[in-house]
């Protein structure tokens, strides 16, 4: 329960830091997908039932709160199939070890691609915008810009591993 | 009973997914509807206040670069105004000999960007005007250099803007010079895009854009881009231009809201003649 809670108030913060801050943090016109991030370390530390349900919700809560930039359901599909699929590399007693490591850098990067080619692929149906395009000039610097932010939860989870 | 309860028991994950999954493309399909849109709204209050705290945030890398350009256009907009002080007179004085009346120019409110939504394909702003400054959906949002875009959200206090680098944003353009129209758009690249020109009529790189009459969102004649190249592919009809937007759609701090909506009564008129 208590672990419960405090995911929660995780989910909230990092919900209101992306809205708020990540912006600011934006080159090019393409931001780090932090909630993304939050759900892959649900994915890694609870399993794909946990990662898929958080990723549901908080895509849900950041397509509301996005209002017109977004549309209603999306994130929430991409995010939820996002945290399932990365719960493969669930492993019991072994979450530290891989959030700690390299290891988690290419989960990331391997899931925020999955993510965002899900995203366009609904995304651009009825438009003129180009499929390749939109991977190559967003998703995948998009990914890799979530990746590298990816490295600050890395070094904060090596510092908790047991000597 | 108790195999069925197994078997939900083992599969629960996907079934868990799946739910996930239909829900998702339920709420897709309902995006445009009504009700969505209003609850819509209610957060742009909540989320433009937030972002209103966090907009005391300097952005203290462009600074140098900003404090550059503001000199630069200080001294060409004081040329401009002489210029213009000096046209003004004169078209004055021509407008009373051929007995035209004054064109209305349109009231407008400055608004601070409050926010910025950097969502892939639609890329919106926050203004810290709404519908108690007389704020309404699809007035039009320019900067000191030109358009940036249309409203499309309002609140009593806020509002949100699409601006011209968002995919559904389309509107009618035409070139100064050669008064050849076309329907500007954005697919995504760092540029936007003219299209429905024919490769006969005469564009050239460095024509500056304005919108058309032919818009029943804009007002004709509000500067919009300088057209950055041009192209003419073979097997096609018409010629590909890419356009540079003359607003900085990711540093203006500063906008301007026009008081103006389209005419009703012509835009039902046209409405009726397309059923």
């Amino acid at each position: 329960m208590k672990r419960f809670l405090l995911y929660c108030a995780l989910s909230i913060a990092l919900l209101l830091v992306h809205l708020m801050m990540v912006p600011f943090l934006a080159l090019a016109n393409v931001v780090p997908d932090i909630v993304l991030i939050f759900v892959i370390v649900l994915a890694v530390m609870e399993g794909r039932m946990a990662a898929t349900i958080a990723g549901f919700c908080l895509g849900l809560l950041l397509d509301l709160l996005a209002g017109e930039s977004s549309v209603l359901g999306l994130s929430a599909l991409a995010k939820s199939v996002t945290g399932f699929a990365v719960g493969y590399s669930f492993s019991e007693g072994r979450a530290l070890q891989t959030l700690g490591s390299y290891r988690f850098l290419v989960i990331v990067g391997a899931g925020a691609l999955l993510h965002n080619a899900l995203y366009f692929t609904i995304y651009l149906q009825g438009t003129s915008v180009s499929f390749v395009d939109a991977i190559v000039f967003h998703a995948v610097p998009g990914a890799l810009y979530t990746m590298l932010i990816s490295v600050i939860p890395m070094f904060f989870f090596s510092r908790q591993q047991p000597q | 009973m108790r195999q069925i309860l197994s078997a939900v028991s083992q599969y629960k994950e996907y079934l868990v997914l799946t739910a996930c999954i239909l829900l998702s493309l339920l709420l897709i399909a309902t995006d445009s509807n009504p009700q969505i849109r209003s609850l819509r709204s209610v957060t742009i209050v909540t989320i433009g206040f937030l972002q209103d705290m966090f907009d005391v945030i300097p952005d203290y890398f462009n600074l140098r670069d900003e404090n550059r350009i503001l000199r630069s256009q200080n001294l060409t907009l004081s040329e401009e105004v002489s210029l213009r002080r000096n046209a003004a007179i004169e078209n004055g004085r021509l407008r009373e000999m051929l007995g035209l009346k004054e064109q209305t120019r349109y009231d407008n409110i400055a608004a601070n960007i409050v926010g910025r939504n950097f969502q892939f394909f639609r890329n919106t702003i926050t203004l810290d005007v709404g519908e108690n400054d007389g704020v309404r959906v699809d007035m039009p949002v320019v900067s000191h250099e030109g358009l940036v875009g249309r409203v499309v959200a309002t609140s009593s206090g806020y509002s949100v803007a699409r601006t011209l680098f968002h995919r559904e944003m389309k509107t009618s353009a035409k070139v100064e010079r050669s008064r050849v129209d076309g329907i500007l758009g954005w697919n995504g690249a760092t540029h936007l895009m003219l299209t429905n020109v024919a490769k006969t009529l005469d564009v050239q790189v460095g024509d500056r854009l304005v919108t058309s009459e032919y818009s029943s969102v804009f007002p004709p004649g509000l500067p919009i881009g300088i057209v950055s190249r041009t192209q003419e592919e073979t097997g096609d009809l018409f010629q590909t231009i890419e356009v540079i937007p003359l607003a900085d759609l990711y540093r203006t701090e500063e906008v301007f809201v026009l008081l103006y909506t389209p005419d009703p009564a012509r835009i039902a008129l046209e409405e009726e003649s397309a059923r």
